[in-house]
């Protein structure tokens, strides 16, 4: 259930921007002059009405989900690939240095990952590239502990053991052995880390952090919303609506 | 290590000010000590945040950092604290009522209303409860001052949302395996009565899951409160947070990060106390 209203989500942030009047920027001054000043309702070529600004509601929730998804999947990418190189290595190499880099992780998974992003990030600049890297970068720490225990616990199992003595060579134990291990543990740090990523970036975005202008992500449109309750009230409801659903399509249930 | 990631990365604090003339940004570059290699500016500022004081605000200039501290952590720490007894007063009754009754209608309800809980962070809850009284639809907002106890109510609950669910998951898992202990049959069997069976002892088997799971807590709790904050106007550390993020003010960033550090940590102890005496307790208590 929650892979089809996954894929649904992604297909929506994909076609969702086409439809409508198909400008999330554009600003529509028929929709702005009528009634009370403006205008939020649906219709007038708006499938959801506009924000307080006349521009279109649809549009730019399709464009802040299209945001949101693509700094979580690039974060999630960058977290996979970086975490499990740097885990192989903490799970290969032995010694002062192995456990350097083991405690380094450890210190970095007791801060919040937002609260170390916001330090990147105000130095680094904003952008897609930067929080993606920032956010995978430290992402990159649980996913890195769990292919190190992962490939610990396989180095001292019983069936390589066997097949050591049986004569494998590194390639054959890497390819049936440690690799499998390896990537299992990835998928579940992989699962666990993509909604903490989105709040991550959600939070990121709502605090004005995330990607500038005239790029838009879920978070963005919360705080833009946030500030005009009283004139657009689906400018609110709408993203809030699309976190929700993203991150019920996110969640394993435990 | 915040201050090694602040320096090793790319840029200046001073790089959004609208200075093109590079003689300025040398002098301004001087009168921060930012021309200074990192180790003796490290130095520095571990001397000076030992000393209490953490330099001077980049955005708010000359206003000491540790007054802008002083007066931001008192009320981060006090929402903190609120929002993590709602959640628990929300979390700790519904988790005993539906580890007693799973099957019923109430308990299934309740279980996946958490669960959808956690699907709604701070910054979605904040705004969403803002919405729900913007309209003022029982007139709470027409005096001021019940308005801003309101405002400050509204926080502490969008804060204390995400807590309740992850306090009812937890507390709900430790119930279930102290349900399915050794020693529960025997409890079952003393004619105690039901909410002492449950709360004492039942609850009481769980106290060092609990306490393990405080500190993660806390730390999601003060992340959150810079949303909460932010939108309920708020003077707290996340506000402060936030606003000396997007300014690049260093001193403030890495002073409010020492507070949240300090404060988790605080916690950490707290949690181990708590879950030393819990066990000294159940120690008596099966002895006798």
């Amino acid at each position: 259930m929650t892979r089809i209203l996954a894929l649904l989500l992604v297909v929506l942030a994909v076609v969702g921007p086409f439809g409508s009047s198909g400008d999330g920027y554009a600003v529509d001054w028929r929709a702005l002059n009528s009634a009370h000043g403006t205008v939020h309702g649906l219709g007038g070529g708006h499938w959801l009405g506009t924000d307080e600004l006349g521009r279109d509601l649809w549009v730019r929730l399709c464009l802040g989900l299209r945001g949101s998804i693509a700094v979580g999947v690039l974060s999630l990418l960058v977290a996979a690939v970086l975490g499990t190189g740097l885990g192989a290595v903490m799970g290969a190499v032995r010694g002062v240095s192995s456990s350097l880099v083991t405690r380094t992780a450890d210190i970095l998974a007791a801060l919040p990952v937002t609260l170390l992003a916001l330090v990147v990030i105000s130095t680094s600049g904003r952008g897609l590239w930067p929080v993606a890297m920032t956010l995978g970068v430290l992402g990159a720490v649980p996913v890195a502990r769990a292919v190190r225990v992962a490939l610990v616990a396989a180095s001292n199992s019983s069936p390589l053991a066997v097949a050591r003595i049986h004569g494998a060579g590194f390639g054959e134990l890497a390819r049936w052995t440690y690799a499998p291990a390896a990537g299992g543990a990835c998928g579940t740090a992989c699962g666990l880390l993509l909604p903490q990523l989105l709040i991550a970036e959600g939070l990121l975005g709502f605090l004005g952090l995330s990607i500038p202008e005239p790029g838009i992500t879920l978070g963005s449109l919360l705080a833009e919303g946030s500030g005009r309750l009283s004139h657009a009230p689906l400018a609110v409801a709408l993203p809030a609506g699309a976190v929700f659903l993203l991150l019920l399509a996110t969640r394993s249930k435990p | 290590m915040c201050f090694l990631l602040l320096h090793l990365i790319p840029g200046s604090p001073f790089a959004t000010e609208q200075l093109t003339d590079p003689l300025a940004q040398k002098h301004l570059a001087e009168a921060y000590g930012l021309n200074q290699p990192w180790w003796v500016q490290w130095a520095e500022w571990t001397r000076q945040a030992l000393s209490g004081s953490f330099g001077f605000s980049f955005q708010r200039r000359d206003l000491p950092v540790a007054s802008l501290l002083s007066q931001a952590w008192p009320t981060s720490l006090l929402l903190g604290l609120l929002a993590l007894l709602v959640g628990s007063a929300l979390a700790l009754p519904s988790a005993i009522s539906v580890v007693r009754n799973p099957k019923t209608r109430l308990s299934v309800g309740l279980s996946l209303f958490m669960d959808s809980l956690l699907c709604v962070p701070t910054f979605v809850s904040a705004p969403l409860l803002l919405l729900l009284v913007a309209s003022n639809p029982l007139g709470l907002l027409a005096d001021p001052s019940a308005g801003r106890v309101m405002e400050y109510g509204l926080a502490v609950l969008a804060l204390s949302l995400p807590v309740t669910a992850v306090v009812f998951r937890w507390t709900s898992v430790a119930l279930q395996g102290a349900v399915g202990a050794h020693w529960w049959p025997a409890v079952a069997v003393r004619h105690l009565p039901e909410q002492r069976r449950w709360w004492r002892y039942a609850l009481g088997s769980c106290v060092p899951e609990l306490t393990g799971s405080l500190t993660p807590l806390a730390a999601d709790v003060l992340t959150g409160a810079m949303a909460v904050e932010t939108v309920f106007a708020l003077p707290g550390l996340g506000q402060l947070l936030a606003s000396a993020a997007r300014h690049r003010d260093t001193p403030v960033l890495l002073g409010a990060i020492v507070c949240v550090v300090v404060t988790v940590m605080a916690v950490q102890l707290l949690a181990d106390v708590l879950s030393v005496v819990s066990a000294r307790r159940r120690g008596v208590e099966s002895a006798t």
